[in-house]
């Protein structure tokens, strides 16, 4: 069974005396495969979260249909409730002046757990995310990453075997940032399926079997990750080392290459872009024969297609 | 053996109150001024020589709860849609207006620690002891005061979330429904035609209630209050359901669950 199939999807902001109104989704299609982890990127006003809150029944389509484990969103939406968590980034949506173990037991009540099993389930979901030892701390006393992992594990509270995460790693230092995505690979390797919102690129490729750009409203990309530079087209390139100008040079001027740029980060790292993907290897070759034993193929990275795709807009909206 | 969920949900918002207040004890300042009040209202009773110094007892106790409340009702969908609380509530299939109640029956109970400081301050400040003559009459009687609060609060928390101005509301209906409720000065000493506005107010009730309850005025008129008080409250409430329960459909269909 898909954990999550999205249809034609559109949503409109009404025009208001403060809003000007706006088409935040506009049919987007969409599949979350059981057991999968799948990133929705997109630019700030992509409508990630816009989609986020339609799945999770906080906001209702304006069109299309959206099935969660073969629920309807719109028709059953307490069924969706039930097999789905969400959780958000940085503060919002904690009671930060109460317990982690509070917190835990409102949202556990909301979800309809009661008495010992609640007790227990709290109990459990504290052990697990590492909060056992400030359990009973307020929370505004916690560390953005404790925060985050709380965040988690009110997500968890009735066990939803799909998972919506909102940026959950924005703002936290790296060390926090690696637990949370062990944690996340934990959840995954129990079977439920993750849909993660996030700007990281870094992190959607470390974690997600597919992603899904956006921006606009529209869907730009829905690719298995490994494969998404395929997107780009013919995208192969030549990544080597050299501090002789006069060898990068004649790379630039061989037949079968179009350019040599440098790389970001020390002097002397250079890309070659071949004509075609056929070009890689002579190229490899070419460079080998003259002692440049650090050539490799590379293929573009995630943040490349994203920003091709998204394009160069600075601060713009 | 488990409970029934609505049971549930209103146990958590009362939980969920009284561990917030626990850490934000402004939410309870009125318990702090209620002496003072009473203080007041006494001193300008006894000035004049009023014949109603029950009702001056009693009245910093009923502006003490229904400030409370009042407070709590402003704020509570307030602070959480601020907070991003209000959206993820809406990922759940639990009763907003059952949470909503709960968190004001916590501040709620907490404010008739008022009625025992109007009483203390009458009896310890100015020699008056205010006759108790049906004790377990006069308990009721604060119960239903809570709880006709608490509901009636429940029914204005939804109405305030419509308001960008909700403050400016809750101020307005503050003072106006103490001179309703007959608490601040006696109904009788109002013109004729605020009569029939105030017995749709719930607190007229209870302050009549509480006084008949005390066994110093009509204790023959005791199932009246109640049963008018418990009425009036129940009817706040149900139209509270209803309207939270269309707000939270607004909040869907509108995008306006959360500023994030």
């Amino acid at each position: 069974m898909t954990a999550v199939l999205a249809r034609g999807v559109g949503r409109i902001y009404p025009k208001t005396r403060h809003n000007p109104g706006v088409v935040a989704l506009d049919g987007v299609d969409l599949e979350l495969a059981e057991g999968e982890v799948h990133a929705l990127l997109g630019p700030n006003g992509a409508g990630k979260t816009t989609l986020v809150k339609i799945i999770s029944t906080v906001l209702l389509p304006t069109s299309g249909t959206v099935e969660v484990q073969g629920h309807d969103v719109a028709r059953d939406p307490r069924a969706v409730r039930r097999v789905v968590g969400v959780v958000f980034g940085g503060e919002r949506g904690l009671y930060t002046r109460v317990s982690a173990r509070r917190n835990l037991l409102f949202w556990g009540a909301m979800y309809g757990l009661q008495g010992r099993d609640l007790s227990k389930r709290a109990d459990f979901l504290l052990e697990r995310v590492g909060l056992a030892g400030r359990a009973d701390e307020p929370v505004e006393t916690f560390s953005r990453g404790m925060k985050q992992r709380l965040h988690l594990a009110r997500g968890l509270v009735h066990d939803p075997r799909v998972l919506f995460l909102d940026e959950p790693t924005s703002g936290m230092d790296p060390v926090a940032a690696r637990e949370f995505r062990n944690l996340v690979r934990e959840l995954q390797s129990e079977g439920r399926s993750v849909l993660l919102a996030t700007h990281d690129m870094a992190e959607a490729t470390d974690l997600c079997q597919r992603v899904t750009l956006i921006d606009h409203g529209k869907v730009l990309l829905s690719e298995r990750t490994a494969i998404a530079s395929r997107a780009l087209g013919s995208q192969l390139r030549v990544d080597f080392e050299s501090d002789d100008a006069a060898l990068v040079a004649s790379v630039r001027e061989l037949p079968f290459v179009t350019d040599v740029e440098q790389r970001d980060g020390p002097a002397g790292q250079w890309r070659g872009l071949p004509r075609s993907d056929e070009d890689v290897r002579p190229l490899l070759q070419w460079l080998v024969e003259r002692d440049v034993l650090s050539a490799r193929r590379s293929e573009p990275s995630l943040e490349e297609v994203y920003l091709r795709m998204v394009g160069a807009r600075g601060l713009a909206i | 053996m488990s409970r029934p969920a609505w049971l549930v949900q209103l146990a958590a918002g009362f939980r969920l109150q009284l561990a917030v207040t626990r850490r934000t004890p402004a939410q309870l300042l009125v318990i702090v001024t209620a002496p003072l009040f009473s203080t007041i209202f006494l001193s300008v009773a006894l000035h004049y020589g009023s014949a109603h110094i029950i009702d001056v007892v009693v009245g910093p106790g009923l502006i003490g709860v229904w400030a409370i409340s009042l407070d709590v009702a402003a704020s509570v969908l307030s602070i959480d849609r601020w907070g991003g609380q209000l959206e993820l509530f809406l990922g759940t299939s639990a009763s907003l207006s059952l949470v909503v109640l709960g968190r004001i029956l916590a501040v709620s109970a907490a404010g008739m620690i008022t009625f025992l400081e109007s009483w203390l301050v009458a009896r310890a400040g100015f020699g008056i002891t205010v006759p108790m003559e049906h004790p377990a009459l006069v308990v009721l009687a604060l119960l239903i005061t809570a709880v006709g609060s608490a509901f009636t609060a429940t029914l204005l928390a939804s109405g305030f979330m419509l308001s960008r101005n909700l403050h400016v509301f809750q101020n307005s209906l503050s003072y106006p429904i103490y001179i309703l409720g007959g608490i601040v000065v006696p109904i009788s000493t109002l013109p004729d035609w605020i009569h029939p506005i105030s017995t749709a107010v719930y607190l007229y009730w209870s302050a009549d209630l509480l006084r008949n309850a005390a066994g110093v005025a009509h204790p023959d008129r005791v199932a009246l209050d109640t049963g008018m008080s418990l009425g009036l409250a129940v009817a706040a409430l149900a139209a509270g359901v209803v309207l939270t329960s269309r707000f939270e459909r607004r909040l869907r269909v509108d995008a306006t669950a959360g500023y994030g």
